[in-house]
């Protein structure tokens, strides 16, 4: 009996200590989001040099994979619309439409930042994760250096311009493919595809692109360094740190984009 | 040529912004320094307009709806157009249902006037609400910035419905009250079909009615085919001048009485006698 038991409680007692920690760093990460702002205001303390080399690493290192994948994600959206719509209304004269609003408001959003999540996210959880095990962290302290200064405000301001920049790259990528399929496939003109999208996309649905954009590259280094600072053990330690906050890094992103939706669509 | 990370950063930094830029373009957003009308029209019922609507003018789009209000007091002496039905308060003001505030490009604001009618229309397949205005006549004075015009109110397909079922009620209503008349005139006129249909059948059967037609159809045949013949020869200049001189012959016959013939038989000595 006692067997049975054990064999139930310690998943349960697994599942409890698991919801603690992402509590507990979930918690964190809006301490940290705190501090940030607080910095924020304070022009002088910005570390430019190590701002611009996380900009090269976050924005110029992750174009080509985010070009390629909005690219290919922009092609196979609009010949699905082109496809329902040919279904549904046997018409596909609404594809710029469809797909410019799509690709605004969802598709050129929200595919850089799961890659940013998952190229950046994962890279400074392990980087952060990795100082904190080997103590690089407790070095900085007693240099006298505040690690937030310099290891998280940077990424925080980096990740805030890199997303916004590369929004705006995967938005056009996104589009163009998008007009590409319509010329090519569906015998639109580019100047019919324009003046269709128009009357669909304004400035409403860039503001929310811009929008969305800043807001999901803050999230992004501010739960990977939580994650990262809260990691114990060795690489082991490092590992679930990495998974844990690319998990929590994309639930928060796909919670934030439903919000931020939410409110662009019904009250802005 | 190795470039460095400031330049990379100003390089990102520069696309992106000439993107938003190209976007906004596309997008067609207005210069803010371009000037434009706004004025306000009121509605009873919208028919689904939204902020962002476009606004047309002579089918062009030319601006845009920029605010919707509800329920608010407007003076009655500022709306140009008053649409029956609205509730006049005590104080000259009147509270519209709708207050749709429009912006219209200055270019196209020259031919809104007072006398212009602005009406909610559909268009698209998906069905997307655009306020047109028919531009007014010239002797009518402009719309100025701020005034307040009476729209022309969609019509509401719910109460189309609505009256619909209440016409087909009340159909309902005279069909069951007249039942018994509506079954007999039915089978009226069912009887007059059938019977109809017999006469016809004992007419296409009967020998008479063959022979007899096939002959009268045959003379009338004959009959126009010579009134053809003397029609085509009256037209020609013999037939002319025969057709003159027959009435030549005929005006001449005319004072020809019974009088004037017994006076000129008497004068040659014979006697008659006229009944």
């Amino acid at each position: 009996m006692s067997a049975i038991a054990s064999a139930f409680k310690s998943p349960f007692k697994n599942i409890f200590a698991e919801f603690t920690e992402q509590s507990a760093a979930f918690t964190d990460s809006f301490g940290l989001l705190f501090q940030m702002l607080r910095r924020l205001p304070n022009f002088q303390s910005w570390r430019w040099t190590e701002i611009f080399q996380s900009v090269v690493h976050m924005g110029v290192g992750s174009l080509p994979i985010i070009v390629i994948s909005t690219a290919v994600a922009g092609t196979v959206v609009t010949h699905e619309i082109a496809w329902h719509m040919d279904e549904a209304l046997h018409s596909v004269s609404m594809i710029p439409g469809f797909s410019g609003q799509f690709i605004f408001r969802e598709l050129g959003i929200a595919i850089p930042a799961m890659l940013l999540v998952a190229k950046v996210g994962a890279a400074t959880t392990a980087e952060v994760g990795t100082m904190k095990i080997t103590e690089q962290i407790d070095a900085l302290k007693l240099l006298g250096i505040d690690p937030l200064s310099y290891l998280v405000f940077p990424r925080f301001i980096a990740a805030i311009i890199s997303s916004s920049c590369l929004t705006f790259i995967s938005v056009s990528v996104t589009m163009g493919c998008a007009l590409a399929v319509a010329v090519y496939s569906y015998g639109f003109t580019t100047l019919e595809f324009i003046n269709a999208f128009k009357h669909f996309v304004g400035i409403k649905d860039v503001a929310c692109a811009l929008v969305k954009g800043i807001v999901f590259g803050a999230v992004i280094p501010i739960i990977s360094c939580a994650y990262g600072f809260r990691c114990k053990g060795g690489a082991e330690g490092v590992g679930t740190a990495t998974t844990n906050s690319v998990v929590a890094a994309t639930s928060t992103i796909i919670t934030l984009d439903f919000i931020l939706t939410y409110l662009f669509t019904f009250f802005l | 040529m190795k470039l460095s990370n400031e330049a990379k950063v100003g390089f990102l930094i520069v696309v992106s912004i000439t993107l938003a830029f190209v976007f906004a373009w596309a997008i067609g957003i207005e210069n803010p320094f371009n000037q434009s009308t706004n004025f306000y029209v009121t509605y009873n019922f919208a028919g689904g307009i939204e902020i962002g609507s476009p606004v047309r003018v002579s089918g062009i789009k030319v601006g845009k709806v920029e605010r919707i209000d509800f329920f608010s007091p407007v003076d009655l002496k500022a709306i140009s157009l008053k649409e029956p039905g609205s509730d006049e308060t005590e104080n000259g003001k009147v509270i519209t249902p709708l207050k749709v505030k429009i912006s219209v490009h200055k270019n196209a604001a020259a031919g809104v006037r007072q006398d212009s009618r602005f009406y909610i229309n559909l268009a698209g397949i998906i069905g997307e609400r655009y306020v047109e205005i028919t531009p007014g006549h010239f002797k009518s004075p402009q719309i100025q910035e701020g005034a307040v015009v009476a729209g022309v109110d969609p019509p509401r397909i719910d109460q189309l419905i609505s009256q619909s079922f209440d016409l087909a009620g009340k159909f309902k209503e005279i069909i069951d009250e007249n039942k018994g008349d509506f079954t007999r005139s039915i089978e009226l006129l069912f009887k007059l079909s059938g019977n109809l249909n017999k006469t016809l059948d004992w007419v296409d059967k009967s020998a008479i009615f063959k022979t007899d037609l096939s002959k009268l159809i045959g003379n009338i045949i004959a009959i126009t085919t010579d009134i053809r013949k003397v029609t085509d020869q009256v037209q020609t200049a013999e037939g002319e001048k025969t057709l003159k001189l027959l009435y030549q012959l005929l005006w001449r016959l005319e004072p020809l009485d019974s009088k004037n013939i017994r006076s000129f038989l008497q004068k040659e000595g014979v006697k008659v006698q006229f009944f």
